[in-house]
């Protein structure tokens, strides 16, 4: 008996030997394989391009209401509406045309970290430190709570939610380290995505229709590329030297943005598969929360720690403009649906858009 | 308990392994070519890129007076 399990344990050492060497095989090939591809410089090929000109983006409105600060917001897809949720408990939508706003739900808890839109623009979604995630149906008549409906269920805060291309399957990040893909419908899980070793904080879907990819981003400082039919992670994307806060993918889904707690931006090539721009600047030195392209992908738009907004020309890596208005912290942003537009939700309690 | 902790060392590493032969496996293009399909990407779409190029109605912004009035 004691000689048996023995002979285990140095099987299982030997194996471990093995494997481990295996491992270190396989990532040397790996880092070999990609550096044969490493052919150019992003912002030297960018050298030749037009400069931008000087932009004419301003503040347009003011959206206020929450009485805690905000900490995440979503388009509709009619490019009006606006979904925000806030530290203070409450899911707001707002009309961003008139700065009314059209329903308020309170939730179980403080600190709902997510919200999204449906496609349709017809069912909204929330969650945060309650662990779950809550579909909420919008129509004039009803007050949203009443035909709310718990669609996911973490082990940990809700960090981050989004639709599909549907209403009816929601994609959900979490502080437990996992994503997962749920029914609507019946409130089930499809698919869960284990791999990241931290708190995923931010996910987004692959804008290509053939996609079925998103990329996901946390406190591990890795990004990883998931396939969402098998739940395995196709790619993964290491370089912060901090906690990735937000990943948004290049509009024509080649690519993806990265903005962590580490003060840079950086952009993801998905093809290369590798780091193809670091965004920084010596004078930056707080972290990043929130990413967004505009609809060609030349612009680059990350809400910073230190209040401000930058823009930076995505090819040639280098920063374009400083917007400057939020009193605190910009936690979140996104571009309108029709690019025409830029919505930034902040610590100071309130969202701004700027056109 | 070693022989239970080589163990779940082993089902790390194997998972490591599979992990990492799909990475492998997944086909990799040029850097040159992804940045100049990223370039042609940018410069079909900056005209109708609305935060670069101003639309002339933006509902956001405040409307031109009209003169003829």
């Amino acid at each position: 008996m004691a000689t048996e399990s023995l002979g285990k344990i140095l099987r299982t050492d030997e194996s471990v030997e093995a494997l481990t060497r295996e491992a270190e095989t396989l990532k040397a090939k790996l880092a070999e394989e990609k550096a044969k591809l490493n052919d150019v410089d992003m912002c030297v090929v960018s050298q030749r391009l037009e400069s931008l000109q000087q932009f004419n983006i301003k503040p347009r409105r003011v959206l206020k209401g929450h009485q805690g600060k905000v900490l995440c917001m979503d388009w509709s897809s009619d490019k009006r509406h606006i979904v925000s949720s806030s530290q203070d408990g409450k899911m707001l939508i707002w009309d961003a045309f008139t700065t009314n706003k059209e329903h308020a739900v309170t939730m179980p808890t403080t600190w709902v970290m997510a919200c999204s839109y449906g496609p349709s623009g017809s069912v909204v979604a929330c969650g945060g430190l309650d662990n779950k995630c809550t579909i909420y149906p919008l129509s004039l008549e009803e007050d949203p709570a009443s035909k709310k409906k718990a669609v996911a269920t973490h082990t940990s805060y809700l960090s981050c939610c989004s639709f599909t291309c549907s209403d009816y399957q929601i994609l959900t990040g979490s502080g437990d380290s996992t994503c997962a893909l749920w029914d609507v419908e019946n409130s089930q899980l499809i698919q869960s995505f284990h791999g990241h070793a931290g708190d995923v904080m931010s996910i987004d879907l692959s804008p290509t229709e053939t996609g079925n990819i998103f990329v996901s981003g946390g406190c591990d400082k890795v990004a990883m590329v998931w396939d969402m039919r098998t739940g395995e992670c196709v790619q993964m994307f290491e370089g912060h030297e901090a906690d990735i806060n937000c990943v948004r993918f290049y509009p024509s889904g080649d690519a993806f943005a990265t903005g962590s707690d580490d003060a840079t931006c950086r952009l993801f090539d998905l093809r290369a598969d590798r780091e193809v721009n670091c965004y920084k600047k010596e004078s930056i030195i707080f972290g990043c929360n929130a990413v967004d392209f505009s609809v060609s992908g030349r612009l680059l738009f990350g809400g910073y720690n230190d209040y401000t907004v930058n823009i930076w020309d995505a090819l040639k890596g280098t920063r374009s403009a400083i917007l400057y208005g939020h009193d605190n912290r910009v936690s979140c942003l996104r571009i309108s649906p029709d690019g025409t537009s830029l919505c930034t939700g902040s610590w100071d309690y309130t969202l701004r858009v700027w056109a | 308990m070693p022989a239970y902790r080589d163990s779940d060392t082993v089902r790390k590493l194997s998972g490591e392994i599979d992990q990492l032969r799909i990475h492998a496996s997944q086909p990799r293009v040029k850097l040159s070519e992804t940045i100049r399909e990223m370039i042609n990407y940018c410069n079909a779409n900056m005209q109708s890129d609305h935060l670069i190029n101003p639309e002339k109605e933006n509902p956001f912004k405040p409307k031109k007076t009209c003169l003829i009035l």
